[in-house]
């Protein structure tokens, strides 16, 4: 029986074999919290909502971020992104505050950082290099954070600069990705995930539109799994730090 | 005042060289589409505040490029507060457009416009290159609100704007830059390119005014289903297009403009598709029409 399910999962799955590598908590392609070289298709738009768990928000020490009465928490995160030209994909997220207004008496989620991503590929892989996209997050009004006198605190919760190498090897018929990379990070919250960032992904032959993820951020180890359904549908599931669940679903579509 | 003169007699004799009359001559258009606002205000306890207006319209085309329009602010949902409780009118205007030679197309506008605004107004568009135009728009206008009771003033607004396009046909991609003079006496600039797919324009935009500095965002233009209509003598249908604008900045006070027709967009540009085709209008059409006798000799 349960060989039964597996198979009839597993053949539904091959049956809508489409390929969306997403960064899904801010639409656009990548790993689970790392980008890769990967680019979506030229015409694509993804709407995405993400739960972020409170590990894989940024946040320091002092209270600043994603912090509530000193306590990091989960958040949500909504996304639009698109693929205008194979070269380029830009992207807008807002992600939910708690704070407490007013004369509340409970805390809510009431506020929204919002900020603008953008990734340009302009090496495509080749049979014997990488791609290679040069992207960030975040990253508008960086003066704001990088101005004497806010100490890297300025605003841009998000804000990270990138650059990252992808090739894929097919070995019979098994994808096999692997990325390289670089995250500078310009704030404090998130400076844990500076540093040299490596991943990679692997695309079964017979479910080629699920995709087994593995990434090092620079500070944590994380492992995941996507999957495109009826062309439209895209579903991640990761575990932060290989412990604290993340997701997110999304819609797809192909402007063209 | 010569000028004025000339450009009457001209719309109303046309000469040889202006275009021909599109087919639909005499039709009236009935459409209702969905006016769709929301904004992020801190300190309200709520995520967004939203306005959603049903905005049915309708249109008489006259013949001879001549049109009259007119489309109601109906709200539904109104978490903006009083000023956008009542119905009121979006846009009531009489229009023309001609073709001067083969390069100068021109829209003459007189009525209500957006942006409690009313007045005359005219849109040009030179067509230099197939890749190269440039867009002059000129309005004299007068503050109308009918919001709370009716508020107007006079009519001795002076706005204008001008500037390059640039149209990539391999790409289907548009760039344009015009500055001037906008609706509350700012002056500024403003950038934007937008990449146009079947039925889908994304760009995204740049200003800078004089009142609120700079401003940037992103804007999606979504025609709407059906694409194969039938001509009938009158026609009901959704609206042609949903616009989507976001931007970063919150205030809305800079680089602030009016539309003198009810579906205006940046997709489909200020004029019919057939007068002196440039941009978009060489893209396959969105609306695809058959003629209701022809449909019925077929069957």
């Amino acid at each position: 029986m349960k060989t039964g399910v597996l198979f009839c999962i597993l053949s539904f799955l091959t049956l809508c074999a489409v390929e969306c590598p997403a960064q899904l908590y801010t639409g656009m392609s990548g790993l689970v919290k790392n980008p890769s070289a990967d680019m979506n298709d030229e015409g694509d738009a993804v709407i995405a909502g993400y739960f972020l768990n409170k590990h894989f928000t940024p946040g320091d020490a002092t209270g600043s971020g994603f912090n509530y009465a000193g306590e990091k928490y989960d958040t949500y995160s909504f996304s639009l992104a698109l693929t205008p030209f194979w070269w380029l994909e830009l992207g807008y997220t807002f992600t939910l505050f708690k704070v407490l207004e007013d004369g509340a008496e409970k805390p809510s989620y009431s506020r929204k950082d919002r900020y603008m991503s953008i990734k340009l590929n302009p090496l495509r892989e080749g049979k014997y290099y990488p791609a290679i996209a040069v992207g960030a997050n975040d990253f508008l009004d960086s003066s704001v954070r990088t101005s004497p006198g806010t100490n890297g605190r300025g605003s841009g919760f998000f804000a990270n600069y990138y650059i990252v190498a992808t090739k894929h090897f097919i070995p019979k018929g098994q994808d096999i990705g692997v990325s390289l990379g670089y995250r500078y990070v310009p704030v404090v919250y998130g400076k844990k995930w500076q540093g040299v960032i490596a991943g990679a992904t692997w695309r079964p032959k017979w479910v080629s539109n699920l995709r087994l993820i593995g990434e090092w951020t620079a500070n944590e180890f994380n492992l995941g799994v996507d999957c495109l359904l009826w062309k439209h549908l895209f579903l991640q599931f990761a575990m932060i730090g290989c412990k604290y669940p993340t997701g997110g679903i999304a819609y797809k579509v192909n402007l063209f | 005042m010569k000028i004025y003169i000339l450009l009457i007699v001209a719309m109303l004799f046309p000469p040889a060289l202006m275009s021909q009359d599109i087919s639909r001559s005499g039709e009236v258009d009935i459409f209702m589409g969905i006016d769709f606002n929301y904004r992020d205000i801190y300190f309200n306890k709520r995520n967004f505040d939203v306005l959603i207006n049903l905005t049915p319209g309708v249109r008489w085309n006259i013949g001879r490029r001549w049109d009259v329009a007119a489309q109601l602010y109906v709200p539904v949902i109104n978490q903006f507060g009083n000023k956008y409780k009542n119905v009121r009118i979006r846009v009531a205007s009489l229009s023309k457009q001609l073709a001067i030679g083969s390069r100068w197309k021109m829209k003459i506008s007189g009525g209500i416009f957006t942006a409690d605004s009313y007045g005359i107004d005219i849109k040009n568009m030179i067509v230099i290159k197939p890749w190269l135009a440039v867009t002059a728009q000129i309005g004299l206008t007068g503050y109308l609100s009918m919001a709370s009771g009716w508020k107007m003033s006079t009519m001795k607004k002076l706005t204008f704007m001008a500037g390059p396009e640039f149209y990539l046909a391999r790409w289907n991609t548009q760039f344009s830059l015009r500055g001037g003079r906008y609706l509350f006496n700012d002056y500024g600039v403003e950038c934007e390119a937008y990449r146009h797919f079947k039925h889908v324009s994304v760009g995204v935009y740049a200003t800078y005014s004089t009142l609120d500095d700079k401003n940037a965002g992103f804007k999606v233009i979504v025609m709407l289903p059906p694409y194969k209509r039938v001509h009938r003598r009158v026609n009901f249908r959704p609206a042609s297009n949903f616009r989507f604008t976001y931007r970063s900045q919150a205030s809305y006070d800079g680089i602030r403009k009016y539309v003198t027709d009810p579906e205006e967009n940046e997709r489909s540009g200020w004029f019919d598709r057939d007068l002196i085709p440039w941009g978009t209008d060489l893209m396959e059409a969105d609306f695809k029409y058959k003629d209701k006798v022809k449909k019925e000799e077929e069957k």
